[in-house]
């Protein structure tokens, strides 16, 4: 199953990284580096997942979600932070994500995150 | 602000970033185990194995990090919220997890072992993490005062409707010495703020087992 994947992450080495890694799995992969883009990017060409990264430069990935939510509200979006997702309150602070991620995730969880995402959404392309 | 409010912004905003270091180095192991795969069905490379062994290695390593950095981004939260009155209360199985998480280095330095019981369930207190934090400093800190060699198992509980932390001495040469200090230890008495005490009691089994309680003195 090949899917259409937006990355935005402003971690170059991390984001390329993991974008050969998907590819190498045959997924079609697109990269950004900070929020704006990932907006732009998107509405290009709507991808099936999109990953972003919570803390960015500019626009947040908070602000990215929203807006995503707002555009797409089907679009799964799953969250990768370098902070702990949960905090002690059992607050959610990325409700509206598919899934938060904790850095650095385990490239197996991260991919089965997608895999689901994609199914979840009820749009998976051959 | 405070010291340990400074210290602790800064420790957050440092394990992030340390974060994303591991992440880089996991997925560029990833990476090349990725392309040793890729090799080995086009007859493999020299010393392929070995290569992908140290792979492997360098994933634990940084699982182990990771794990590190998620004790030094609690610690560093819990610095931050010092002097907040509205502070959240603490899961004491994450708490205890993540202190023999981070003492285990100083632990391996006196040759001790501390070894946590994992809970399905949190066991939340009212507690500040710092307060708890202390007090188990304290029991490490008597341990190491006999001399070390004392294996440990911790494990978060609620005895009586109070929550704290089961204390086992499982081992160790030194075990009797530690269980002697343990029994008549005053130590924990010491108030930690006011208001807040920590106490180390027996349990059940008396002379293997002990509780650890932090909890509001007026109680």
């Amino acid at each position: 199953m090949a899917l259409h994947i937006l990355l935005a992450d402003d971690e170059r080495e991390f984001v390329e990284t993991l974008a050969e890694r998907l590819g190498l799995r045959g997924h079609h992969v697109r990269v950004v580096y900070d929020g704006l883009s990932a907006l732009a990017e998107m509405e290009k060409e709507l991808p099936q997942v999109m990953v972003i990264d919570w803390m960015m430069p500019g626009l947040s990935g908070e602000e990215v979600l929203r807006k995503v939510k707002a555009a797409h509200a089907g679009l799964p979006v799953i969250v990768l932070t370098g902070h702990q997702a949960v905090d002690d309150n059992g607050q959610d602070p990325v409700a509206g994500a598919f899934m938060c991620l904790t850095k650095p995730v385990a490239f197996a969880t991260l991919l089965d995150a997608i895999t689901a995402a994609a199914l979840s959404s009820g749009e998976v392309r051959s | 602000m405070k010291d340990v409010q400074c210290m602790g912004r800064l420790l957050a905003s440092a394990t992030h970033d340390m974060r994303n270091v591991l992440a880089v180095i996991r997925e560029s192991a990833g990476l090349a185990a990725d392309m040793i795969s890729l090799a080995a069905e086009k007859g493999g490379l020299e010393h392929g194995d070995r290569l992908a062994a140290a792979m492997r290695e360098i994933q634990q390593q940084v699982i182990h990090g990771a794990e590190l950095a998620e004790g030094m981004e609690y610690l560093a939260q819990a610095g931050v919220r010092e002097d907040d009155a509205e502070a959240a209360p603490c899961d004491l199985t994450r708490v205890t997890r993540l202190f023999c998480l981070m003492a285990a280095r100083r632990a391996r330095a006196v040759q001790m072992s501390m070894n946590w019981v994992d809970g399905d369930e949190p066991v939340w207190t009212e507690a500040s993490v710092m307060d708890v934090w202390r007090s188990l400093l304290q029991l490490f800190d008597l341990c190491a005062s006999v001399g070390g060699k004392v294996d440990l198992r911790l494990a978060a509980g609620v005895v009586r409707k109070q929550e704290g932390i089961i204390v086992e001495v499982t081992g160790g040469g030194n075990r009797d010495l530690a269980l002697s200090a343990m029994t008549g230890s005053p130590l924990l008495s010491d108030p930690l703020k006011p208001g807040w005490r920590a106490r180390l009691t027996s349990w059940r089994d008396t002379g293997q087992r002990f509780f650890l309680s932090v909890r509001d003195d007026q109680d």
